[in-house]
């Protein structure tokens, strides 16, 4: 019986290499010991090998022997149990076949199978207000994260002591059951013990794939250098191509590999994190969900083997000899698990049904809802819509960042869906398909953009498919100024490409109101389609800061500004720097953070008059009493809503005049700074504004006054009603008291 | 009594349409070993002077022939659907081929099944693409109508009663709109009204993908097809209770 056979009659004599065993152990060859007799009594115990061919596993086998209890401590007999005895010699001799096993592990495969069959995958106690798939994600992703640093040596070690005898697989890169149905199929006959054993021995030299995921036919014709590639394909697929984000390796796989070329991180193939990036895994050890598409892909491949299809084939090859070109590789669909559809169609139907209502009348599209002008903006236009359009439902989807920091803006009821969350690592071109499939499904009387990178493709691209059945608006506020001081942005490419499908374009600021009706309202319909719609100002009604320079003079305190803003390239913080340089008296106090890049300020070496104080959540959290005047310096701009809290507050205002800053700080309300890049005029503007604290507490009266006007709430709902063709006058606007 | 319209639409193909010829007439003749009654009918859509060449002979070869100017791929369907005797209609372009048995299976099954709409079971494609498009059966477990959301099922070379075409007119194309894959809206208002697609085993169609294909300028021109209940969540939702 082999289960009590010991070394001497399971080791095959013949593959002993006496001569390597003496120079791998020099303690065996000081000892003068005979290297087969010191193998077969002590060595096998020990891990050690028995032939250079066995190199890729010893630290494996030392490692197995280390887990082993004295008596029980025979690694190399527990290896030859699990090979096939007729093929031991070839297997014990076939450093390719090791070599092959050991690169052949992948640690977050085999982990994820040791968590599934620990249970620790299975929902805890049902909790109905949990998520129920959290638990399994969460350890999952601990899974992934231990499992990419640990030693392929110590899993190879853990599955031959425990996991060969409980069924579970090393590899991403083997399938027991395909191995064992393509064994029969290829050679005859199949496994009697592990498969993966099987597959050393008799299927690797016979070159039998372990795998659905690797076809040998379609990887060769797929890509070009394989030529060059003597011997087997999957050699080079287990060793280099699983790493490659560009190697496809089966027609499954062609529709769902990463993008770009690049290698991954060593022993962590695509492929590994393919499957373990499937919901469900508590089969992982038999199989996964990638792996049944890839059977059922080679599958369908195979009935063209069948006798019928082939002599169908062969007919029409003799009518048109064109049919077997060309010698590419041949793509398998199967809609709906094999299409180039799929992995969009999963990620969609997953969002679908999350959604809690199967259709809207408005849907609005943002980026992000996060401390940005243009959400806040989102948030006054839904709360506006919300009273203009009491019976209809409001969808807000966020398409770049699923990010919704400021619920306080929005009405309490809205409905929030992100896809930013759900696209994730998709290309544009499926990401945009995506929200098209949301905006479409839903079946809203009209869609508004606001400042959506995403949304403006999906108006560029389908906006003339959409505008046929939807009502399509859309907001600009400003255009950019790229590196080469040319205009761009929004108001520029975008709107070229899909004007004629847009119901209403908001603008928030004259200029630019002024400017794209300039350019392109040639018809009353084009003239018409722009609106300039100011923000409506928040504030409480009693604030009033137009006195504030005018005191703080009077009591001599030490003059002071405060700029608030984005640190970027638009903002012209280095602007504040060159002020704050030019006048050293002059405190400035600054709340911001970086977000689009762009500005080489070196926050290190701020001048000493520059205070940094962080970020701020709202307008009256800025200790706005405790400074003169409110420092704006941006290069380019529509109306900023902080400019609208400051002016609608009556705070003394130096400000850049670009853009829509004009429509609020004139020469009567402020003072306005016309060249906007050069220091000196700020300088200037706040001398002035000092030299005569009375002119600038009259000025900030007026700035007051005219905000209120310009940028209030009631004008702003007329104003939308018209433009999004609701109809009648608003009646129910929001009662709460204004922010 | 016809069993068959063979409808055979050409406009520029040329040469190419003399292997489709070829496999039509293997189909027929096969068809009419099984007793199936076969009618073919040409519809040239503006076609070419090779092309016209090609078809010179077809009506001393018994075959219907229509000349229209609608340059309008589904609409010339269309108008060779209302002139066809067939009970049943087989639709075939100038540039593809069949496999000789499908007329007879598709015929089979149509027969056997009802007022079905016939697919083959793949197919197969050549020229500027080698893929292999395996057709769903509706009756499969598998069959999701909220993925023609996102992607058509089948193919219009499809055999159905000439009823269902009378009933289900292929759409004028609409680049200029943004509107194209008349076949895959066809498939679409089908299924929306009750219709099957089943998938006729062991048959294959052999379609000829060239460089400037229908299907390559929709995807060009952002094409989407046309608006339907079906792509709407709330069809959706209803598909879920289904």
């Amino acid at each position: 019986m082999e289960q009590h056979a010991g070394i001497e009659e399971m080791f095959p004599e013949e593959v002993f290499d006496r001569a390597f065993y003496l120079a791998d152990n020099p303690d065996v060859k000081a000892a003068g010991v005979d290297p087969w007799v010191h193998f077969t009594t002590y060595g096998h115990r020990e891990g050690r090998i028995w032939s250079a061919a066995a190199r890729p596993v010893a630290p494996a086998l030392r490692a197995w022997a280390a887990r082993l209890p004295g008596d029980a401590r025979t690694p190399v007999l527990d290896l030859l149990r699990l090979v096939p005895a007729e093929h031991r010699s070839s297997l014990l001799s076939d450093a390719g076949a090791w070599q092959t096993l050991h690169q052949m592990v992948h640690p977050t495969i085999y982990r994820m199978q040791e968590l599934v069959a620990a249970g620790a995958l299975e929902p805890g106690d049902p909790d109905p207000e949990a998520d129920p798939g959290s638990e399994t994600i969460d350890a999952g992703a601990a899974v992934l994260a231990a499992g990419r640093d640990e030693s392929v040596d110590d899993v190879l070690a853990d599955f031959l002591v425990d996991g060969v005898h409980r069924g579970l697989r090393p590899s991403a890169l083997f399938h027991p059951e395909w191995y064992t149905e393509a064994a029969l199929r290829e050679l005859g006959s199949g496994p009697d013990g592990h498969p993966l054993f099987h597959w050393l021995a008799v299927g690797y030299p016979a070159r039998v794939s372990p795998t659905p995921l690797f076809d040998e036919d379609f990887y060769r014709r797929t890509h070009g250098d394989m030529a060059n590639v003597k011997g087997w394909a999957f050699d080079h697929f287990v060793n280099h191509g699983c790493y490659e984000t560009f190697r496809v390796p089966s027609t499954v796989l062609n529709q769902r590999l990463g993008h770009g070329r690049h290698s991954r991180p060593h022993r962590i193939p695509i492929v590994a994190d393919m499957i373990l990036a499937e919901e469900r895994l508590e089969d992982i050890a038999r199989t996964s969900a990638l792996e049944e598409r890839a059977m059922l892909a080679q599958r369908l491949r195979s009935r063209l083997d069948d006798p019928v299809m082939r002599e169908l084939v062969e007919r029409a090859y003799e009518i048109e000899p064109m049919i077997r070109r060309p010698y590419t590789a041949r793509r398998v669909s199967l809609a709906p698990v094999l299409s180039h559809a799929s992995d969009l169609f999963e990620r969609a139907e997953a969002l679908r049904r999350s959604l809690p209502v199967s259709r809207v009348d408005n849907v609005v599209v943002v980026p992000h809802v996060r401390m940005a002008g243009s959400a806040r903006v989102a948030g006054a236009f839904v709360r506006t819509l919300h009273d203009l359009d009491t019976t209809g439902r409001t969808l807000v989807l966020t398409t770049d960042l699923n990010e919704f920091q400021r619920p306080d803006w929005f009405p309490e009821d809205v409905l929030l869906v992100d896809i930013a969350e759900v696209a994730r690592e998709l290309p544009e071109e499926a990401r945009v398909r995506l929200l098209l499939d949301v905006v479409r499904g839903l079946q809203p009387r009209r869609v508004m953009n606001i400042n959506s990178g995403l949304g403006w493709v999906l108006y560029t691209t389908f906006g003339r498919q959409l505008s046929a059945i939807m009502d399509l608006h859309a907001y600009l506020f400003t255009w950019e100024l790229d590196k080469h001081g040319n205009k761009g942005g929004y108001p520029v490419r975008a709107i070229q490409e899909c004007l004629s499908s847009l119901t209403s374009v908001i603008v928030d600021s004259k200029p630019l109101h002024d400017e794209l009706t300039w350019r392109y309202g040639h018809s009353s319909r084009l003239a018409d389609v722009f609106r300039l719609v100011y923000t409506p100002a928040e504030y409480l009604e009693h604030i009033d800061h137009s006195q504030v320079l005018a005191s703080r003079r009077q009591e001599g305190r030490v003059l002071r500004a405060f700029w608030a803003g984005r640190f970027d390239r638009q903002k012209r913080f280095d602007v504040v720097v060159d002020v704050a340089t030019m006048l050293p008296d002059l405190e400035i106090w600054v709340w911001g953070r970086r977000v689009l890049g762009g500005s080489d300020i070196d926050f290190a070496d701020l001048p000493p008059n520059i205070k940094l104080q962080g970020t701020y959540q709202q307008f009256d959290d800025l200790p706005v009493e405790s400074c003169d005047f409110f420092l704006y310096t941006a290069e380019w701009d529509g109306v900023p809503t902080i400019l609208i809290d400051a002016a609608a507050r009556g705070v003394t205002t130096v400000a850049s005049a670009v853009g829509g800053v004009a429509d609020l700080v004139t020469e009567e309300t402020g003072y306005p700074v016309t060249d906007a890049l050069d220091p000196a005029a700020y300088v200037a503007a706040i001398e002035e504004m000092v030299a005569s604290p009375v002119e600038a507490a009259r000025r900030s009266g007026l700035l007051r006054k005219h905000a209120r006007s310009l940028c209030s709430r009631e004008t702003f709902a007329r104003a939308m009603s018209v433009a999004l063709r609701l109809e009648g006058e608003p009646t129910a606007l929001t009662q709460e008291t204004p922010r | 009594m016809t069993d068959v319209t063979v409808i055979l639409a050409a406009h520029h193909e040329g040469a190419l349409a003399g292997p489709t010829i070829r496999s039509m007439l293997d189909a027929v003749a096969r068809a009419q070993e099984d007793g199936i009654a076969v009618e073919v009918a040409v519809v040239l859509d503006d076609p070419s002077a090779a092309t016209l060449e090609v078809f010179s002979d077809a009506e001393e070869r018994g075959w219907v022939v229509h000349q229209v100017d609608f340059k309008d791929h589904g609409l010339a369907r269309n108008y060779a659907v209302e002139r066809a005797a067939g009970s049943c209609v087989a639709h075939l372009d100038a540039d593809d081929l069949w496999s000789r048995n499908w007329l007879s299976a598709a015929f089979g099954l149509c027969r056997s099944e009802g007022d079905v709409i016939v697919h083959p079971e793949v197919d197969w494609f050549f020229g500027e693409s080698a893929n292999l498009f395996f057709h769903v059966d509706q009756v499969d477990p598998s069959f999701d109508p909220n993925f023609m959301r996102f992607s058509n099922y089948w193919d219009s070379l499809c055999l159905a009663p000439r009823k269902v075409f009378l009933d289900h007119p292929l759409a004028p194309r609409d680049i200029a709109g943004g509107f194209a894959y008349d076949d895959w809206y066809w498939n679409i208002e089908t299924v929306q009204a009750g219709l099957v697609h089943r998938v006729a085993p062991d048959t294959i169609h052999f379609k000829r993908r060239q460089k400037m294909s229908q299907n390559i300028v929709a995807v060009t021109n952002k094409s989407l097809t046309r608006w339907a209940p079906l792509l709407t969540y709330d069809y959706a939702q209803d598909a879920d209770l289904v």
